[in-house]
């Protein structure tokens, strides 16, 4: 009796059709995003899709608006302190944690793992409260050491993983050749790690520069994030300066996937934040 | 030469400057994480229990933990089942159409908020592209509304939810033994059946998995009802941010922010043991 020989042509057979029910799906989610380009192309004052007119008024208001730069510049720092704030304490906890093998390491890990499991919601009230009674509330300061706590846990958990592949006869033996923490620090784990404290502080700068709640608590007069000027400004009228500040910043997802993709290939950039997931 | 301590850990005698690294995260986490949270309980606790009876029949606390639950409980089925078909062309397309399916999945994942809700905001108004299609195509006579309203919330929520959704569901399937699939095919099944009662079946501790994500998702969002709804459509973070930052009430708010914290609390454990299961 032969088996049927069937089998390898059905396979592909049913590739187009499960792509066909995707696509409603596929759609869905793409489309809203990609609309934004074409509306941010207004020349008129009212966004419409499509637009009537076209034309770059939209995006020559916005650069000539300096409130708009001003909030841009604001979270550019705010993201950069955050970034060198998590990168620090994540990593130097992530390498505690593997030198010593104590028993509350899962305690401990959970800690510092909890703002991953928390609604942002309740961290900012907390931040909000405690940051108004030692006066850091509204400063730069404050929503970068806020953005810090939100970021660790990212850091924390590529570096752990990059130490785990770490072979710590590597340190003894860098140890025992007498070598001082702050050398075996530079020559040993340094190297070991620096891919995962790149990637970590990427994604940090990433979730620092597009959160809303906790920057929305924590505004300030002089400290206004561009999601919080973004967010205030999309409940009040949307206008095509809106839409462009959109543009771009879909603009810069893009070219960070693409950048991506070419620097470390498909199978890091893309499959790696897929599966991870 | 004297031989170094040969267990696991480096010289013993550097055991203090263990506790060393984990300074710069303690001192963060004391004033960023700690600190805060101890003060939320502690002026969620000073409501009292008068205060606390009060809130549970506060018609706006009442209202949005209902909307919250209602809400969560409908995108997740909408979402989870989008992001299941989804999941699957990723998984059954060949090399090139994956990478552009995952790449676009990405893309939209890595979009923030604030870009999903201006494109919603202009496209579902009344006057809006997507009504403007309705009507052209005569499905509709009148616009639909739609924007600002819980249907443009829904829609909002779900459009964010879905990138997360596909992952869990994605990582089980590419686990699949194919073997399993070709043992029945090979004993004549066809495809419809090996998907009802080998696929999906295999297939679904991932989709309970993706199911709590997306609820612990929702229970947090804020941008989407504070820009697509109504007043009368928010959701419990939005109480606590109105309560904290326009009504000035921080220990109501902080009340709210306990039910939100003990909600997803027992949702993220829930969601682990199910994580756990698909390993």
């Amino acid at each position: 009796m032969t088996l049927p020989t069937r089998t390898k042509r059905r396979r592909t057979t049913t590739g187009p059709l499960v792509l066909l029910l995707a696509l409603p799906g596929l759609l869905f989610l793409l489309l809203p995003i990609l609309a934004v380009v074409p509306m941010s192309f207004t020349a008129g004052q009212v966004v419409e899709f499509p637009p009537e007119e076209w034309g770059l008024a939209a995006y020559r208001a916005l650069f000539a608006d300096p409130r708009w730069g001003q909030a841009i510049v604001f979270s550019l720092k705010v993201s950069a302190v955050a970034v060198v704030l998590s990168v620090v304490a994540a990593g130097f906890a992530a390498i505690g944690l593997s030198r010593l093998h104590m028993r509350g390491e899962a305690l401990v890990t959970a800690v510092i793992l909890a703002p991953l499991a928390m609604p942002v919601v309740v961290l900012a009230l907390g931040t909000f409260q405690f940051f108004i009674q030692i006066q850091i509330n509204g400063t730069l300061a404050g929503i970068a050491l806020a953005h810090a706590v939100l970021g660790v846990p990212y850091v924390f958990l590529t570096v752990r993983a990059a130490l785990s592949k770490l072979d710590m006869a590597l340190v003894r033996s860098a140890m025992s050749l007498g070598a001082g923490t702050l050398d075996v620090l530079r020559w040993v784990y340094l190297p070991a790690i620096l891919p995962a404290l790149l990637s970590g502080a990427l994604l940090v700068f990433v979730v620092s520069f597009d959160e809303v709640v906790v920057s929305l608590f924590l505004s300030g007069p002089g400290a206004l994030t561009l999601p919080v000027k973004l967010l205030t400004e999309v409940q009040f009228n949307l206008s095509p300066t809106i839409m462009a500040v959109s543009a771009l910043l879909l603009a810069v997802v893009v070219f960070a996937v693409v950048l991506g993709i070419v620097m470390f290939g498909v199978r890091r950039t893309v499959y790696r934040i897929a599966i991870k997931e | 030469m004297r031989p170094v301590i040969s267990s696991n850990s480096p010289a013993a005698g550097s055991r203090w400057a263990a506790w060393a690294w984990l300074l710069p995260v303690a001192v963060l986490y004391a004033a960023g994480l700690i600190l805060p949270l101890a003060i939320t309980v502690q002026n969620a606790l000073e409501l009292g229990v008068a205060g606390w009876s009060e809130l549970l029949g506060n018609s706006l606390f009442v209202n949005a933990a209902w909307n919250t639950v209602a809400d969560s409980a409908q995108i997740t089925v909408i979402a989870v089942t989008l992001a299941y078909t989804i999941a699957a062309a990723i998984w059954r397309c060949g090399p090139v159409a994956r990478v552009c399916l995952t790449t676009l999945v990405v893309v939209a994942f890595l979009t923030t908020v604030l870009v999903k809700v201006v494109a919603f905001n202009a496209l579902l108004r009344d006057n809006g592209a997507v009504n403007a299609l309705l009507m052209a195509l005569h499905v509709v006579q009148e616009p639909i509304h739609m924007f600002p309203g819980r249907p443009a919330m829904v829609i909002g929520m779900v459009q964010f939810a879905v990138p997360f959704a596909i992952f869990p569901i994605l990582g089980v399937m590419l686990r699949l033994d194919k073997r399993v699939e070709q043992a029945a095919e090979s004993l004549g099944a066809s495809p419809w059946r090996v998907f009802l009662h080998v696929v999906l079946p295999l297939t679904l501790p991932g989709v309970v998995a993706s199911a709590l994500l997306v609820f612990v998702i929702c229970t947090g969002f804020y941008v989407i009802p504070a820009t697509l709804g109504t007043p009368r459509d928010q959701l419990l973070a939005n109480v606590v941010a109105l309560y904290a930052l326009q009504l000035i009430d921080f220990k109501v708010a902080s009340a709210v922010a306990m039910v939100l914290v003990a909600a997803t609390g027992v949702l993220t454990v829930l969601y682990q043991r199910a994580e756990r299961r698909i390993r």
